[in-house]
This record gives C-alpha cells, structure tokens and sequence, in this order.
C-alpha cells in the first residue's frame, strides 16, 4: 500500500494513497468568520467549494509554517452519516511517499480513545509514523459542523 | 669842460622845471587821438548796454506779470470747478429755450436756436440777462475770485459754444449772453479754443471774449462720467487790458539815457507793428508798420523780424535814425529788441546816439585847452625858477669856500690851527639856522675834534700794539709743537680706520654667504612643494582606484542578487517537479496493477527533484557567503578610501607649510641684501673716514707751515706798530 506522508508539530503522519483525490500547493483561502480555528477557510477547487483544515492546529495547536512544502491534500471524506465530501487537510512536508503494508500499522496499546482518533502507530526510521483516517480525525463537532453545514436537508 | 658847482645848481633846478611840462605835452599830443577813439567805443558799448539791460527788464517785467496771471487764473479754474462739482452732474431737462445766439466776432444778425435746458445737478440754466437776478455757478465764483466766469453750451455738432451764463458784461452793461464762439474764424482758420476744449483739453492763453482780451481757461464739460461727449464750456479769466494798462504806463515812463524811451509793438497777426507802448500816450494803437526812413527801408519791419528771432529775453540790436513827432530832425538810435511770445510783445528799449556824442564833445575840448595852457604855463615857471636858482646858488657855493680853507689846515696837521679858525667861523654863522652849509660847518668842526682825540688813541694803542705782536710770536711758537704732536696722533687713527674698513668688507662677503645659502633653501623648498603636489596627485589617483574598485563590488553584488533569484526560481520548479510526481504516484496507485511502472517512474521524477533542491540549496548557501565577503570588502574599501582621502589633505597642509616658508625666505631675501648693502656703506665710509685722516694729516702739516709763516708775519707786523708810531707823531694835539 502506498501512502503520503507528511509533518505536523514535528510529527510524522501518513495517509494512504487511495484515500488522496490531488495535492495541490496552498492557495489563497477565504477566511470563514465565526468557524473554530482548525478550520482555515474555503478553497475554490475546480469550481467546488472545499473547506480546508489545518491539520498543525488541529493536532499541535499551531498553525502551519508557510512553506512551499506546506500543501494541500484534497481527500473525500465519507462521514458515519451523510454523503460524501470533499475536504483539504492543510500539512508541513508533503513531498514523500512511503509504500507498506497495512500490518506495519498496529495499536500503540495505550490511551485507547487516543489512538482511535488519531490513527495507527508505526516505527520507522529512529522515530514512529502515525497513520491517519479523515473521517477519524475529525469526528464529533467538526464532523457535523464540515458536513452539516452543506447538506442540512440530508 | 669844468663847470662851476653854482652853475651846475641852475641848471638842474631849470632842467627839472622844464622837463615834465614837456613831456606831458608830448604825451597829450600823442595820445589825443587814441583816448577820444576809445572814450567814443566806450560811451557805444555804454548805450548798447544800457539798452540791451532796459530791453531786457522789461522783459523779465511781463514775463513776472505773465506768471502771475496764470496763476491767479488756476486759482480761478479751480474755484470754479469745485463749484460746478458741488452742484452735481451736467444733464439736459426736456425742456427748450430759444436764444437770439450772436457771433462774437462779427456784427451779422442774430439766429435763433432752440436748445434743451443745461441741468447743473437740479439747478436750470436760463436765459437771464440781469445782473440782479442770480446765475448758477458763475456768479458765485466772480463773488470769491473777482474774475470773469461763464458758461458755454454747445450749440451745433459742428462745435460752436454759446454763452449762456456769464458775468462778462457786455456794451450795455448787461450779462453777455446769447453771444457764441464760432469754431471757424472769418479767415476760415479754426478757433484755437475751441480746437482745444473739444478735444477734450484745457485750454490757457489769451483769448478774445466781447471785443476785449482777457487771460482765460476753457475747461471743457462732458456729457456724462464716461466723457463721449463735450456739451459745453467752463471758463474762467479776467480782463487783461486792466492789468496791461498799468504795465503800460510804467514801461512808458522808463528812460533810456537822457532822451531814449521804450516802445512796444505787436509782433504778429493782425495787430502787427501796432504800437502797445508808444513815446506818448496818445500815439497808442498807432501802426507803424509801413514806416521808412530817407532811403526806403521798412526799418520797423526789420526791427519787429529781428526781435522775433529773439528767445527767452536776450536781445538783439538795430540801430537806425528816427523821427519823433515833438522833433525837428530824424536821430540815430541804438535799440535793444526783444521778444515776449506768450503776449506777443516786441519790446525795444532806444537809446539816442547824440546823448553819448554830447558827452564826447565836452571831452574833446578839454583835452584841447589842456594842450594849449601846458607850454605857456612852463614859460613862465622857467623863468621864476631862473632867478630864485641864482639867488639860491650864491647862497649856497660861499659857505663851502670856506670849508674848504680849514680843511687844507687840517690836511697839514695842524688840527689846533684848524679849530681856532673854525671857532671864528661858527660866531658867524650862528644866526643861519640849520641850513646845509652850517650843518657842513658843524660837521666839519666835529670831525677836527674826533680827528684830534683819534689821533691821541691811535699814538697810544701803537704802543700797546708792538707789545701785543710780541706776545703772539711768543704763542706761536707753541702752537707749531701742539701741531705737530696732532700730526703724529692722526697717523695712529688713520691705521685704526684702515683696519675697520678691512673687519666691514670680510663682513660684506659673509653676508653675501648667508645670502646664497638662503636662496638655495628656498629653491629646496620650492622642489620639495613640487614633489608634495605629484604626492598629492597619486593620492587622488588612489581614491579613484578605490572609487572603481567599490563600483565594482556593487556590481557583484547585483550579480549575486541575481543569481539569489534564479536558485529561487530553480526551487520553484523543483517543488512544483515534486508535486507533479506526489499526484503521479497517487494516480499510479489507484490504477493498480497497471500503475506500477508510472509509480517508478514518478519515483524517479521525485528522486531527481530532491537533488534540484539539495543543489539550489548549496548554491544559495555560497551566494550568500560571497555577498556576505563582498559587503566586508566594500567597507574595508570605504576606510580605505577615508584614510587617502585623509593623506590628501595632509599632503595639501604641508604643501601650504612649504609655501609659507618659501614666502618667509623670499621676504627675507631682499632683508639680506639691505643688510649687505649697509656692510658695504658701512666700508664705504671707513674708506672716506681713512682718506679724510689723510688730508688731517696733510693739514696739520700745512698747519705748522703755516705758522711758521705767521711767526715772520707777526715780525713784519712789530715792525710795521712802529712805523705807524712813528708817523702818528707828526699829528700834533
């Protein structure tokens, strides 16, 4: 399997190829008022508008360094219910991929709800990569507040 | 040829009786002529001036009444304005009267005109003929000023001006209105006041008003503030004959000489050569123009053209006979001529030539009478001084016979003889006074007295004499040993001096020395300035190196810069490369099994991205490694280039130093000279001193020759005391 991998606060994450629509670099975003702060504002992509999350404030408390490694990743988010949607997760270093099996990812066996929301654990190199799940990531409020907002009637 | 002292007596007293009486006649005889030619320029020069100055006086007479007229007439013209601008603006009611106007020139018949009524702000001019009944403005201003004012309304388009106020009476007596100033004369020439006034001018000058001359001003009177128009006249004047009249009579009453006269005529128009001040009153307005005199000639006509070339009172002159009326026969006069334009005026001040001829005359036969009295008078004084010279000669020649006795007396020494005849001569003289002969006898008695106590001194002093002459020979020979001892200490100074003139030229040349080293300091010190500004030219030669130098490094700088923004540039198209590989590999994911190659070569594609980075990286690194040694580089550049900058203008200081040395020493130069110039006086004058010693010397030597010749002299002089002893003693006392 492959995935990208990426920075945030210093930490490395990984997210699986298949999930991934484009990466494209940071554009100019439209600032939501009144949002919560992971939310970074909207991206005009192809026409569609996608809310972006930036992932540093979302896990580090710290918005994203303005790098041209600093991208975004367009992904289709699938919540537990609704339709689908396309959100940007906004992250450092996004320039590598890394191809492993899905075994390699395996329960860090401590804080339970912790590892739940943010993913698998996995070592690599002298440190851990973390695998991340969209719909994971931003389940509770966010989750409701991303996909509720556009589609009330559902 | 001997003559007699009594006869030389008469002679002289004759020949100085005679003499000056001679000579004066000579003189008169030959000067008559002369002194009565110039008597006659004297007494012309005389009449001309008395003319030229009468002519000119009076003259400067009218030109003071003309300035006073006019000035009394501004005076007038303002009153008269100010009123007229008190009453208000000019306006014409609808309102018309018809008035019977009249040339004032002519005696033609009346015509009537109808005009609208002149408004002065609301006061109407009217017809009114009486002095009771009051006028506007025109009475009001004769009230204040005493002088004429009237009022004109333009009758016609043509410009003729009709009086329709005044207090110019006419010949009744009356207001003279209804009369008009035509604008064309009868010759067809154009009124001159009305040429003025409508053009808008204010017209001053002499200006006929009812028959009778007067000084006035015309002011015109526009139709409204915007001046379009001239409606009518404001004038103002008095009458000139009265103030004339009284020039008049005193002209007439001036005398030129005793029987000369001043006259006055007009110079042109056509009142030419029509008198204005004649001899007698009655002859006033007389023309003379046409008068000739016995050979044809226009002589008025020659004086009036003269005195018209005449400018600002300087007169010319004519001089031709004339005949009064009181006289029998035609004189020649002098006339100084001429000319007060602003009247008009030919003045001609005449003095008669016979008044001065009398004079000459009278003169003449003085000098005449003196010729004649002069001979007959030195006759007879010639002979009252004959007879007196002999009288007085007799006198004077006896007295002197008998000085001369005693003095032959006292020739033979007898001085005791000579004062004993002298005592008998002195008894008789004694009632004579203090005439000549008896001071003579008084003097010659005192000198037979002196004659005898010198005598008596004379024998005595000899004595004393050859013991005195004695003495001397004794001194001199003293001071011949005190000259010669003078002889030997001048040698001693001489040899003194010879050496100082010596120690002075040694000094001379050092001097000369000191001279040479200070010219060559100051051409080191020239060269050594020469050498301080090719110094100072590197100098500048070096901060320009440094100038190039740093523009140069700018330059990199730059470059740098742009080579920073390329390695930008570059990292831009590496980020974009991995990107681009990012989204291939994804797609080569989700395509599966058929992705697989694509995903190796998106790998690939990535890999050689990372280097691009990597190697955009390091160079971006060295650029600012370079930039940072290039700033270092400029500024050690900037110190550098201060420091030069520094050294230039050390270089220049010292250079300013050098100059001033230079200067001290040239200033010093012409010091050095003066100082050898002095050296050299200085052996100059011991030279003159040692030469002098010489001649000192020489002198002292001459000195005791001398003395030696004053001691045989002294000899000669004790011989000679007792000659004189010896004679002296023939004298007996």
């Amino acid at each position: 399997m492959l995935f990208i991998t990426f920075q945030v606060a210093g930490n490395r994450y990984a997210l699986e190829a298949r999930r991934i629509i484009e990466i494209v670099p940071r554009a100019a975003l439209r600032p939501v008022v009144g949002a919560p702060g992971a939310i970074a504002g909207l991206l005009n992509y192809r026409g569609q508008c996608v809310p972006v999350v930036d992932l540093c404030q979302l896990l580090g408390g710290e918005t994203c360094n303005r790098l041209l490694s600093s991208r975004l990743i367009l992904t289709a988010c699938r919540p537990r219910s609704g339709c689908e949607r396309i959100i940007a997760l906004l992250a450092e270093r996004v320039t590598e991929t890394i191809a492993r099996d899905e075994a390699h990812f395996a329960q860090a066996g401590l804080l339970a709800g912790t590892a739940q929301r943010h993913g698998l654990l996995a070592a690599e190199g002298a440190g851990f990569i973390q695998r991340i799940q969209p719909e994971t990531l931003l389940a509770g409020e966010l989750e409701s507040l991303l996909v509720g907002a556009t589609e009330p009637g559902a | 040829m001997k003559v007699a002292l009594k006869h030389k007596i008469i002679g002289i007293t004759v020949l100085a009786a005679v003499l000056p009486i001679a000579v004066l006649s000579g003189l008169l005889l030959l000067q008559e002529r002369t002194l009565t030619n110039t008597l006659t320029d004297d007494a012309k020069a005389n009449a001309r001036q008395e003319a030229s100055q009468v002519s000119q006086l009076v003259y400067r007479m009218c030109e003071l009444c003309n300035q006073t007229s006019e000035q009394r007439l501004k005076g007038h013209l303002e009153a008269a304005t100010a009123e007229f601008h008190r009453l208000g603006p000019v306006s014409f009611s609808t309102n018309r009267i018809t008035w019977n106007a009249r040339n004032q020139n002519t005696t033609t018949q009346a015509i009537p005109v109808s005009l609208p009524v002149m408004m002065i702000g609301n006061k109407p001019v009217t017809l009114n003929r009486e002095f009771e009944t009051e006028s506007p403005v025109v009475d009001i201003v004769t009230k204040f000023t005493g002088g004429l004012c009237t009022i004109f309304q333009r009758m016609n388009p043509e410009g003729d001006m009709l009086r329709v106020a005044t207090t110019v009476p006419n010949a009744d007596g009356k207001r003279g209105i209804e009369t008009y100033l035509p604008r064309r004369l009868a010759d067809g020439q154009e009124n001159p006041v009305l040429a003025c006034a409508l053009r808008g001018q204010t017209y001053t000058g002499r200006a006929n008003a009812l028959g009778q001359w007067h000084a006035a001003c015309y002011q015109p009177i526009w139709d409204s503030e915007a001046k379009k128009e001239v409606v009518g006249l404001l004038c103002v004047g008095f009458n000139l004959d009265e103030m004339s009249n009284r020039l008049r009579e005193t002209i007439r009453n001036i005398r030129v000489g005793k029987s000369g006269y001043v006259y006055v005529l007009y110079g042109s128009g056509e009142q030419r050569g029509q008198y204005v001040v004649a001899k007698d009153r009655t002859s006033d307005g007389t023309n003379i123009w046409e008068s000739k005199d016995a050979s044809g000639n226009y002589l008025v006509q020659t004086a009036v053209f003269k005195a018209l070339l005449t400018t600002n009172g300087v007169p010319d002159f004519e001089r031709y006979l004339w005949q009064n009326k009181d006289e029998t026969a035609p004189r020649m006069k002098i006339v100084g001529l001429t000319y007060f334009a602003p009247w008009d005026w030919v003045i001609g001040a005449g003095i008669y030539e016979d008044d001065y001829r009398t004079m000459l005359v009278k003169l003449q036969a003085a000098v005449g009478r003196l010729l004649l009295t002069g001979p007959i008078g030195g006759g007879i004084a010639l002979v009252l001084v004959l007879v007196l010279a002999l009288v007085l000669a007799q006198a004077a020649v006896r007295p002197i016979t008998k000085v001369i006795e005693v003095t032959q007396i006292i020739a033979d020494g007898n001085l005791a003889q000579a004062g004993t005849a002298l005592e008998g001569m002195k008894m008789k003289l004694n009632g004579r006074g203090a005439d000549e002969p008896a001071q003579l006898f008084a003097a010659v008695s005192l000198m037979t007295q002196r004659l005898g106590s010198l005598v008596g001194q004379v024998q005595r002093s000899c004595v004393s004499l050859v013991s005195t002459a004695t003495e001397i020979a004794a001194a001199s020979r003293q001071q011949e040993t005190t000259v010669s001892e003078f002889g030997a200490s001048t040698h001693e100074v001489t040899a003194a001096v010879k050496e100082i003139s010596a120690t002075s030229q040694e000094l001379a040349k050092t001097m000369d020395d000191v001279k040479h080293a200070a010219t060559a300091t100051e051409t080191f010190a020239d060269s050594g300035r020469a050498g301080l500004g090719g110094m100072e030219a590197s100098m500048r030669q070096l901060a320009d190196a440094t100038a190039a130098i740093s523009g140069r490094l700018a330059i990199i700088n730059e470059k740098a810069n742009n080579i920073n923004s390329m390695v930008t540039t570059i990292t831009k198209v590496a980020d974009q490369t991995n990107l681009l590989s990012l989204n291939a590999s994804i797609e080569a994911e989700k395509a599966g099994e058929y992705g697989l190659g694509f995903a190796v070569v998106a790998r690939e594609i990535r890999r050689l991205a990372d280097q691009t980075a990597v190697a955009s990286l390091e160079i971006e690194q060295t650029v600012r490694e370079m930039q940072s040694s290039v700033n270092a580089g400029v500024m050690e550049m900037d110190k550098f280039s201060g420091e030069v900058a520094q050294g230039v203008k050390s270089a220049n200081e010292i250079s300013a130093q050098m100059g001033r040395i230079i200067e001290q020493v040239k200033v010093l130069l012409p010091r050095f000279d003066t100082v050898n110039d002095g050296m050299r006086s200085q052996a100059e004058g011991a030279r003159q001193i040692s030469e002098a010693m010489s001649q000192l010397s020489a002198g002292a030597r001459d000195a005791s020759e001398s003395l030696k010749q004053f001691k045989s002299a002294t000899e000669q002089l004790k011989e000679s005391a007792r000659t004189l002893q010896q004679e002296t003693s023939r004298f007996k006392v």
